[in-house]
């Protein structure tokens, strides 16, 4: 068997254990596949705060043109995350920032 | 436009998630760090990369796992040195889950990995080549990266590409031709 023969008969069996992995592994690599495409969506610093202060921080905060990266905003990826400061907030309190018009307007003006 | 952005980076994870799981298997020698590796390398594209243009996810990809591949591998080193260091007086004959962990300077292919056939002859003799020859090899003939390619995703010359890649070569020739290999 020549060289390119050996390394022809190498892929094809590489590529046979990637076709047979079994159900149980496929299973986890699905699951490993949504967690981070959910939690890798979070920004990297985030600090909780009570959910009827945090509209006064960002409002603070985009006077000071501070940039909060909203996830799922197309912002030819220019983004600031928190460097200093670490803001915790609720599930429901990230989502309604997520909805707020104003970030969109934050994002825009960055850009 | 998010959605669609969404549904593109499961798309591209989806397609790639099995040949890194091999390749980190093969790298490790055992599939919980395997999985580890590869959601690691997942989570760190869409955390940091998932703005870049789809046409870069590959690459991206790519050297995310090598990168986290290698970090295991030195944690191991650390491990193995620490376990030598604390237990050089224990029993030999006692388990310890570290002696698992596949050893660079000394690996054994038929002690690490149960070899049953051709494929799990492969896996062996891939999982004993040094790092940086087995990353060269799959890189290079399974991924089909030029050299170019995968000096970048390996963070070396096209020089270094190309010795590691002879010298894999070379040895698992040497190694599989006893295994339905002539």
């Amino acid at each position: 068997m020549n060289e390119e023969q050996f390394l022809q008969h190498v892929r094809t069996q590489l590529d046979e254990s990637e076709q047979s992995l079994d159900a149980a592994t496929l299973s986890k690599l699905n699951q490993a596949r949504q967690k981070a495409l959910t939690q890798g969506r979070k920004p990297a610093w985030i600090i909780w705060i009570p959910a009827a202060t945090t509209a006064g921080i960002v409002a603070a905060l985009i006077g000071g043109n501070l940039l909060v990266q909203k996830p799922d905003i197309e912002n030819n990826g220019q983004s600031v995350a928190f460097e200093d400061i670490e803001l915790l907030m609720s599930e429901a309190d990230f989502e309604l920032l997520q909805d707020m018009d104003m970030l969109e307007v934050v994002a825009d003006d960055a850009s | 436009m998010a959605q669609d952005h969404h549904a593109s980076l499961n798309h591209f994870l989806a397609s790639v998630e099995r040949r890194a799981y091999r390749m980190a298997h093969i790298a490790t020698g055992n599939p919980d760090d395997a999985l580890d590796i590869v959601q690691d390398a997942m989570m760190t594209l869409v955390r940091k990369y998932s703005d870049k243009t789809e046409a870069e996810w590959a690459a991206l990809f790519h050297t995310i796992l090598q990168s986290k591949i290698r970090d295991w591998y030195r944690r191991s080193s650390v491990s193995n040195r620490l376990r030598s260091w604390l237990h050089w007086n224990d029993d030999e004959d006692e388990s310890d889950p570290l002696d698992e962990l596949p050893d660079q300077h000394t690996k054994n292919p038929e002690q690490r990995l149960r070899l049953d056939h051709a494929t799990d002859a492969l896996s062996a003799a891939l999982h004993a080549l040094p790092l940086r020859q087995q990353q060269a090899f799959l890189l290079r003939n399974w991924e089909g990266l030029d050299v170019a390619q995968t000096a970048q995703t390996m963070g070396c010359s096209e020089g270094s590409v190309k010795t590691h890649y002879s010298r894999a070569v070379h040895s698992l020739r040497a190694t599989l031709e006893d295994h339905q290999y002539e």
